[in-house]
């Protein structure tokens, strides 16, 4: 059995108006997955069951998980690897560069979600030669996916999306249920807060380079335009904006410039 | 078409890897030990029919993974060599890495941690 077209309607205008993610009768069978999920969270038995309990107003914890199921959290280290590459061998060499003193740089992995890139960031600049010092501030809208990149705890499947063996032994822990754990030191500069892209952000300082992959691609125009307006006003001057590897600044902003650097497409501060 | 030894004992993992593999490009040839393994991989060597990669169970009858890893020469039409095995620790990962495997992939796996794993490996060849 599937949600009639009406209660479907009712639950993407609810995540779009909450979350600013998009679902349209495209991609309604996704929306069903994601309510088929939240049922079998939380006892739910039927479709009918839901739409009752809904129908009123939704509220918490229903609210939460309900927004939290609604986002992908699917994601692999190194994913799309070629930018790892550019931030390590040209970006950051070329940020630090700029001021004649030595200085931490900030990176931003905004939406960070399970924490597979900003893990996957610290362990693409380790192996540089001398790497410059950099601060990874990683944020995500959920506390359940923070916690669980906080704990850095991936099971035997999630490890090996992505992730090189000899980088999975040198940063990871094998833990008794076969689980892998990061290790401490990978954790060092590293550090996770919950921040709703589309809310107020709170004082997060300015940032070299941020990246914002693959999180737009679900938001509305408006949504996308005053995001990446706000990024914008958070980077350094020159500082750098990473998008997807197949998403691009057309027709939402003019104030960057787009360079080709590497085997990537990088977004510069006007 | 990318060329892919499968060297393992087990029927199952063959099937497995097969139907992963079905429709995405692949020639696969088979070897079930290490001793049959070396042999395709020596003869391949020696003409136009080169591996583009190789999956190498760890334990076999007659010669090992490791132990064909050892005899494996090293050259520039030697394929890169995924350890496809179970056993799963950081000793065993590195004792591979340094007889040298070029990836290592633990069984369990499912068709898109296998075929992320090919296309790492190819993809940083080509």
């Amino acid at each position: 059995m599937a949600f009639a077209k009406a209660q479907m309607d009712f639950f993407a205008r609810y995540i779009e108006e909450n979350l600013g993610v998009v679902f349209t009768d495209a991609n309604y069978f996704q929306l069903q997955t994601r309510l088929e999920q939240v049922m079998g969270s939380m006892g739910i038995q039927s479709e009918d069951e839901l739409w009752t309990i809904c129908r009123g107003g939704i509220v918490n914890p229903l609210k939460a998980l309900l927004l939290d199921t609604a986002t992908n959290n699917e994601t692999s280290f190194f994913r799309d690897k070629h930018i790892f590459d550019t931030i390590r061998d040209s970006l950051l060499p070329e940020l630090g560069r700029r001021s004649s003193e030595p200085r931490e740089l900030r990176i931003w992995s905004a939406a960070c979600s399970t924490g597979q890139e900003p893990y996957s960031i610290a362990m693409a600049i380790g192996k540089a030669p001398n790497a410059p010092k950099v601060e990874i501030f990683a944020t995500d809208f959920s506390e359940r996916v923070l916690n669980f990149a906080r704990a850095g705890v991936y099971s035997h499947l999630q490890i090996q999306r992505g992730l090189p063996a000899a980088l999975m032994v040198r940063y990871f822990e094998k833990q008794a249920d076969d689980s892998w754990k990061v290790k401490p030191e990978l954790q060092e500069n590293i550090r996770f807060k919950q921040l709703h892209l589309l809310e107020d952000w709170p004082a997060i300082g300015s940032f070299d380079l941020v990246l914002c992959r693959n999180v737009l691609i679900y938001h509305n125009e408006i949504n996308k335009k005053a995001v990446i307006k706000k990024i914008h006003g958070r980077l350094t001057p020159g500082g750098y904006l990473v998008l997807g590897a197949a998403e691009s600044l057309l027709g939402l902003s003019t104030d960057f410039e787009t360079v080709s650097i590497g085997k990537c497409l990088v977004h510069r501060k006007k | 078409m990318k060329r892919i030894l499968i060297i393992d004992d087990s029927r199952s993992i063959h099937a497995f890897v097969t139907s992963c593999l079905e429709g995405n490009g692949f020639v696969l040839e088979h070897a079930m030990n290490g001793v049959e393994g070396l042999a395709v991989l020596n003869e391949s060597l020696q003409g136009a029919n080169r591996f583009d990669l190789v999956f190498l169970d760890w334990e076999m009858p007659m010669m090992t993974g490791p132990e064909l890893l050892a005899e494996l020469k090293p050259g520039p039409n030697t394929p890169p060599v995924v350890m496809l095995t179970t056993r799963n620790s950081s000793t065993d990962i590195e004792k591979a890495l340094q007889l040298g495997a070029a990836e290592y992939l633990m069984k369990p796996f499912t068709a898109d941690v296998l075929l992320g794993k090919i296309a790492d490996v190819i993809g940083s060849r080509d």
